[in-house]
């Protein structure tokens, strides 16, 4: 690595929209209450996360969007666009990342009927 | 304001950070002081001004963290065997919050330059003890720079993801290594272990998590709760980021605190609203990164995610799960002076910008800390100014609108 070369941000840390489930259920509410909000974004909150943690809230019915898997590009995002651009970009995401859960729900819609 | 400043700190690639990297990584030729980036410049600005304070500001050491880097104290003031209203101004308790060590630094340097032109700084300078600790997470600080913009506890050595390798595989916990903790949960305010032992509230209990408690006290807290012990502060702000809100104590108790003390509710109330407004205006001069104005609101910091999931989320959260346990300002907040006539105002400023969609909290462009500064300014100035004042007029707060 060159000498000037500063990364900026490692792998572990994802950046996610996030939307826990209403009303939240008992057994879960502190798993989907601790998360670690750093903005907001329409009616979801911004959060960082640790990759194990996202399927964990995934399971326990909150909405998660992974914007970005190792922040990165949110980053550069946010510094580099417009705030239209943004917005954009994170709405991109959240379309795209419903459009997957939907295909994925009707595969498993599909395997059921066909055992 | 100086152009050669420590806080070059934008990561796009068009800031003088970049530009002046290899200085910053190699350390200075001449002392060879330790190669390092914010630390190592804030340093060397705290060091030159103090030098050229003629007497008015002395940089000392409180302390070391486990990284060896100094916790740095600059006093402002003279006389300090005198009995004069105390004021801390913190920042950098989280890592990624840059601005809050920016904002810090900006108030003294503007103290001491400006004590011979502007008379509220030598009013402030003569009639006052005003502590800084710009930064009291150095080592989280620099890990944020050089490796992760979105750290926020302390020594990251003590997680399992940590890199040795800048964007290398994580390497797990380092042996030896110190809890990784976020340091403003980690003081031992008067309710915090009661919180814990709930299993409640705006923390986690999870060593992974970015706002893990720690199960003792880290070497930061150690060195700041001692400060904090020995010099019982009328008036204490943490310089946070995330948004433009006014928070005060206490965050370890979700009991409205004209409940808990009367007095101390209506004088919080006073204050607060003070700030509320004269922030508000200073906001619609001063765009930061949107066209629309930021809005600053108030609330009491225990109640703060409480109000943030209602508005975001529309989730109802209960009291008890807003909770924030262990701050600083709470610390603070509860070594009340033992003859003084009120409790002392202790705040977070949570600084700007978030207020528009999708934006990261903390991730404000370099070309707007002078913004920050603007707006800011004045609210610290009165502040001090009204330290152990019953209850100031609109008139003596607008007094300082026009600054710096």
């Amino acid at each position: 690595m060159a000498d000037n070369e500063i990364v900026i941000v490692g792998p572990p840390m994802a950046v996610a929209l996030y939307k826990p489930p209403d009303p939240m259920p008992d057994e879960h509410r502190r798993l989907l209450i601790n998360v670690d909000v750093i903005g907001h974004h329409d009616d979801f909150l911004v959060i960082t996360c640790r990759q194990p943690k996202i399927a964990a809230l995934r399971a326990a019915g909150g909405e998660v969007v992974v914007v970005d898997p190792d922040a990165n590009v949110y980053v550069s995002r946010a510094q580099g666009s417009s705030e239209e651009e943004l917005i954009a970009f994170l709405d991109e995401r959240v379309q795209e990342s419903r459009e997957d859960l939907r295909i994925a729900d009707a595969g498993r819609e599909r395997d059921k009927a066909v055992t | 304001m100086h152009d050669d400043h420590f806080h070059c700190y934008d990561h796009s690639g068009k800031s003088s950070l970049f530009k002046r990297s290899d200085t910053y990584r190699r350390g200075d030729p001449a002392t060879k002081a330790k190669p390092e980036l914010e630390f190592y410049s804030l340093k060397q600005d705290l060091t030159a001004l103090a030098a050229r304070s003629s007497g008015k500001a002395t940089l000392s050491v409180l302390g070391t963290t486990p990284g060896k880097r100094d916790i740095m104290l600059l006093k402002v003031g003279t006389d300090f065997k005198k009995d004069k209203p105390k004021i801390l101004l913190t920042g950098g308790m989280h890592a990624r919050e840059w601005i809050g060590p920016s904002y810090t630094y900006l108030v003294a340097e503007w103290l001491i330059d400006q004590y011979g032109s502007k008379p509220e700084a030598k009013d402030i300078v003569d009639n006052f003890h005003v502590f800084f600790i710009p930064m009291c997470n150095p080592d989280g600080h620099e890990y944020s720079v050089t490796t992760n913009r979105m750290w926020r506890k302390n020594s990251p050595e003590g997680d399992r993801d940590f890199q040795l390798v800048p964007g290398g595989k994580p390497a797990g916990v380092q042996k030896g290594a110190p809890e990784s903790v976020d340091l403003n949960r980690n003081f031992n305010t008067k309710n915090r272990a009661a919180v814990l032992k709930s299993g409640q509230g705006k923390w986690s209990a999870d060593p992974h998590d970015d706002d893990f408690a720690g199960t003792g006290t880290a070497a930061e807290t150690k060195i700041l709760e001692t400060f904090l012990s020995a010099e019982k502060v009328d008036v204490m702000v943490d310089h946070h980021s995330f948004g433009c809100w006014v928070l005060h104590s206490p965050g370890d108790d979700h009991t409205p605190l004209k409940s808990i003390d009367a007095a101390a509710g209506k004088r919080y109330a006073t204050f607060s609203g003070h700030m509320e407004k004269l922030l508000n205006a200073g906001s619609k001069k001063n765009p930061t990164t949107r066209k629309a104005p930021d809005t600053w609101e108030v609330e009491q910091a225990s109640l703060f995610y409480k109000t943030l999931y209602a508005k975001v989320l529309g989730v109802k959260l209960k009291p008890e799960e807003s909770v924030v346990p262990g701050s600083i300002k709470d610390f603070a907040f509860y070594q009340s002076r033992p003859k003084a006539k009120h409790k002392p105002l202790c705040y977070t400023l949570e600084l700007p910008p978030v207020h528009y969609k999708g934006s990261p909290g903390f991730d404000l462009p370099e070309n707007k800390i002078a913004t920050v500064f603007k707006i800011v300014l004045p609210v610290t100035l009165a502040l001090i100014k009204y330290a152990r004042t019953d209850s100031p007029t609109d008139a003596e707060w607008n007094a300082f609108a026009h600054l710096p």
